[in-house]
Parts: structure tokens; C-alpha cells; sequence
């Protein structure tokens, strides 16, 4: 328990320490202008917060959306790799060199497809959160016990059977850990979407701050970033340690 | 009902490209409601053999009848119940739900059934344990309930895999008399693979010693010990008898496998 508490309160006082030590090295006059003090940033959100609050909720449901839409995609390549097993060798690779692809390449791709739209914004954050679910998936589903599958082979279950009650709970502790490294994926991929070009969104509201000197606004709206990602991470552990019992986390792969 | 025939099979692997022959021409019989035990040094094929009756592995060539049918037919018919060496219980359902698996795999709806399972958490001794998660359970008590599982769709042959070979020798003496005296309540027919010569004889009725390289059966031992067994036996000179010819057997093997070397 008292390693659990310093390991909140060691990185929050470090976090702390440094937010007062801009604070004071601002209010000396230290600070050059592109850095503002944190209380004005906090000012500012309070300020702002209609318009931060706006953004931020297009930007949430482009997360949101994407998120959704990858896990979908994954889950349905995954029951397919784990029904026909030839399949996962060149579904591995397409993912692979899909992967590659540098996210800001494939948004213009995207745009003449879709124009600057919100199906465009959500598949562009699919297209990011896709490959750390999937890849989660199939090394969860190839992560059977063999006993086990002896055990449904004696059973004679279906290959249906065998994915719902025996590969896809087994697969669980990797499923979420490809989760948990897409959730602030989802938030990237909204962001470099917004950069494109559309009239919503925290990445709007950074380039145009950015274009329009307000430094005030530009750190909040990287500070509301850095809250959804890290929430986003954070809220999944939560749910994977309901789902999951310790002793899961444990013994399959370090949470 | 219950009768198992195994009749000149023969299993061969191709490990990168070489064959190696793991078993030949295994030849054996158990009547309807046997124990039988495979007894044998390590790596003579008994785990190999106990799943090519199990249809989780095809011989080679030779044939295995169970009630004169193909293994695969008596896979399907749910004819074959399977205890591993280690419980291999689903670490995420209850003890519980655990052995109401193979209920949910054939999705029958028949409640005479439905009770089944909480008849056999009491067959096994693990009343009072059916909501506990197998990570809560000692190995023993794991492995009552993979009997108990292996038990619930009333397969016609038992086949264990040196079931108990992962236990203290106090727990295993236990689970021995557990295992005959459910034995005898479900007069299922059993093969074990073991590696005590103590615990073959005072659970079989008749024990096939395998020699190695490749796996052969080199003597059958029948075990002239009256049902119910109990530990008493254990002097009895039939009991002594059978231990010595069995060691007997795997010794002179070993005898044998020295002088080649």
C-alpha cells in the first residue's frame, strides 16, 4: 500500500514543484513570452471555457468514434484470423505495412475520399488505434493454453465455441493492453484529423491560437490533451482491473 | 459398453524432417468398467498413446475402437472423458461453471443434466467450493474438479494423464481412493497414465509397462486385488507381487538401455 501511495505522490509533487517553479520564475520575469505563467493558462481555461469545452467535445467524439470503429474492425479481422489460422501470417503483414504508413500521409488519401467530414475524422483515428488492438488480438488468441485446447477438441465444440469461451477470454489480458497503448492513440488521430482542416476540434483551436500568438489558449487546450490522453489510458486499467482478476494480470503478461 | 480396443498401432513423428517412431504396434484390450494403467520410463509414448485414443492426435496406422467405434465417432458422442496432468480448469469461471462447460458445449437442455453437475461437485468433495475461482482451489482440490468435468457428460472411458503426478504423496493416496471409489459409482471405464508403480497396481486392474524408443508394450500385469481396494492391501502379496514384476520389467529396460549405450 505505502508503494502504491509514493507512486502517486512522487511523480505529483515532482509535477507540482515544477508548475510552481514556472509560476515563480513568471512572476520574476524569467519566462519568455511563448511561455505563460501557469496560473494565466488556468485563467484562461476558466476564461475560455465555453469555447475549450466546445472543441473539446468534437474532439472527444472523434476519439470516441475512431476508438469504436478500430475496436470493431480489429474484433471482426481477429474472429476471422482465429477461424481460419492461414489467414494470420498476411493479415499480420498488411497490418504491418499498414502501420508504416505515416498517419499524415494517409489523412490527404482520406480527404479526397471523404472530404474534410466527420466520417474522415473518425477514420482517420481508426486507421491509427486499428494495429496495437489487432496485433493485442491475435497474439492474445494464439496465447491458448494447449491443454486447454486439448480440452475443447475431447469436447468436440465448435470453432465458434472454442473463440467465445475459451480463446477470446484467454486473449483478454492482451486485448487490453493493445487498448490501452490505442486510447491516446484515439486522441491523435483526432488531432492531426482536425489539422486537416475542419471548423471543430482542440487541433483547430491549437493552430489557430498557434497563428493568432494567444499563449494562454495554446497551453490549455495541449494541457486538455494531455488530460484526455492520460484519462483515456487511465480509465482503461481501471476497467481492465475489474474485468481482469489479479490473479489474470498476473500470470499472463505485465499490465 | 465401455469397451476399449487398441490394435496394432503405431505412431510416427516427422520432426524436421526425420521420423522418429514413438510407437509400435501397440496392442491392448480393456473389458467394460477396467481400470487399466500405462506404465513406462519417460518419453515411451503414454501421453501419445492416451491421446490417439482421445482423437486429439491420428495413429499412424493400427486401429482404436471404443464400443467398436472409431475414436473420432466417440469424440463426437461425447463417449470420452479427459483429466490432464495439470487440472487446465478456466481460471476466469467458477469451479462451478467450470465443470458445467462441457453442458454449454453440447447446449443440451435436458434437466436431468442440469443437476449433474452439482451431483458430481459432491461425488468429487468439493461441496461448499462450487463459487470459488480455481486460483483459490489446492492442486488436489483442482483436480477434483477436472474429474468432476471430465465426469459430467457420462462419458464410457475415463483417460487420465498421470493425473495426479503433480501432488504431494498425501493428497495423491487420497485422490487415489477418490478416484476408485467414484470409479466404482459410475462403473466407467479407465486408462491412467502413471509414473508410480505403487499407485498402478493399487488402482488397476490390469497394467500395460511400455518400453521406450520406440514405445512398446514389453509385459502386461494383471492385478488380482478385490474391489473395494484399501491401502491394507498394500502387503497383501499379490499387491507386493504385481509391484515387483512391474519394477521388475522397467528395470530390466533400463538394464537394457544401458548396455546399448
Amino acid at each position: 500500500m505505502s508503494s502504491r501511495i509514493s507512486n502517486v505522490a512522487l511523480p505529483g509533487s515532482v509535477f507540482l514543484l515544477l508548475t510552481l517553479a514556472f509560476e515563480l520564475a513568471g512572476l520574476a520575469g524569467l519566462l519568455p513570452p511563448t511561455i505563460p505563467r501557469p496560473v494565466k493558462v488556468v485563467e484562461n481555461m476558466v476564461g475560455d471555457g465555453a469555447v475549450l469545452w466546445l472543441h473539446c467535445r468534437s474532439t472527444v467524439l472523434t476519439a470516441a468514434c475512431g476508438y469504436a470503429m478500430a475496436i470493431g474492425a480489429a474484433f471482426s479481422a481477429g474472429f476471422l484470423v482465429h477461424q481460419h489460422k492461414a489467414l494470420e501470417t498476411a493479415a499480420l503483414t498488411i497490418g504491418t505495412v499498414l502501420n508504416s504508413i505515416p498517419i499524415i500521409a494517409v489523412a490527404p488519401i482520406l480527404i479526397i475520399w471523404m472530404g474534410v467530414s466527420w466520417p474522415m475524422r473518425i477514420t482517420l483515428t481508426a486507421f491509427l488505434c486499428f494495429f496495437p488492438i489487432f496485433v493485442g488480438m491475435i497474439q492474445g488468441l494464439g496465447a491458448t493454453e494447449r491443454n486447454a485446447g486439448e480440452l475443447f477438441l475431447v469436447l468436440a465444440a465448435t470453432p465458434a465455441q472454442r473463440f467465445w469461451k475459451l480463446a477470446l477470454p484467454s486473449a483478454l489480458p492482451y486485448i487490453f493492453l493493445g487498448l490501452k497503448i490505442a486510447a491516446p492513440l484515439a486522441v491523435l488521430g483526432a488531432l492531426v484529423a482536425e489539422w486537416t482542416g475542419t471548423e471543430t476540434g482542440l487541433g483547430v483551436l491549437m493552430i489557430n491560437a498557434m497563428f493568432n500568438f494567444q499563449m494562454e489558449r495554446l497551453w490549455a487546450s495541449v494541457l486538455i490533451v494531455c488530460i484526455l490522453s492520460a484519462g483515456s489510458y487511465g480509465a482503461l486499467s481501471l476497467i481492465e482491473r475489474v474485468v481482469l482478476t489479479a490473479d489474470r494480470t498476473a500470470d499472463g503478461i505485465a499490465p | 459398453m465401455g469397451r476399449l480396443s487398441i490394435d496394432r498401432v503405431s505412431k510416427v513423428f516427422d520432426i524436421d524432417g526425420r521420423q522418429v517412431q514413438a510407437l509400435k504396434e501397440i496392442s491392448l484390450e480393456l473389458e467394460d468398467g477396467q481400470f487399466g494403467a500405462l506404465i513406462g520410463p519417460s518419453g515411451c509414448g503414454k501421453s501419445t498413446l492416451l491421446r490417439m485414443v482421445a482423437d486429439i492426435l491420428p495413429p499412424t496406422s493400427g486401429s482404436i475402437s471404443i464400443d467398436g467405434a472409431h475414436p473420432s465417432q466417440a469424440r463426437k458422442d461425447h463417449r470420452i472423458g479427459f483429466v490432464f496432468q495439470d487440472a487446465t480448469l478456466l481460471p476466469w469461471r467458477t469451479v462451478l461453471e467450470n465443470i458445467r462447460l462441457p453442458l454449454e458445449i453440447v447446449a443440451e437442455r435436458d434437466p436431468d443434466r442440469e443437476k449433474l453437475p452439482r451431483e458430481l461437485i459432491e461425488l468429487v468433495g468439493l461441496s461448499g467450493f462450487e463459487k470459488a475461482k480455481p486460483s483459490q482451489l489446492s492442486g488436489g482440490m483442482q483436480q477434483r474438479a477436472a474429474i468432476a468435468r471430465s465426469l459430467v457428460l457420462s462419458p464410457r472411458v475415463l483417460l487420465l494423464d498421470e493425473p495426479f503426478g503433480a501432488l504431494d504423496d498425501i493428497t495423491r493416496s487420497r485422490m487415489n481412493l477418490e478416484l476408485l471409489r467414484i470409479r466404482a459409482e459410475t462403473k466407467i471405464t479407465a486408462l491412467m497414465v502413471t509414473h508410480s508403480i505403487q499407485e498402478a497396481v493399487f488402482m488397476a486392474d490390469r497394467i500395460f509397462v511400455l518400453a521406450a524408443r520406440p514405445g512398446r508394450i514389453a509385459d502386461v500385469v494383471e492385478v488380482g486385488l478385490d474391489r473395494p481396494r484399501s491401502f491394507a492391501q498394500m502387503s497383501d502379496p499379490a499387491f507386493t507381487g504385481a509391484v515387483d514384476r512391474v519394477r521388475q520389467c522397467l528395470f530390466d529396460q533400463q538394464a537394457m538401455a544401458a548396455i546399448d549405450v
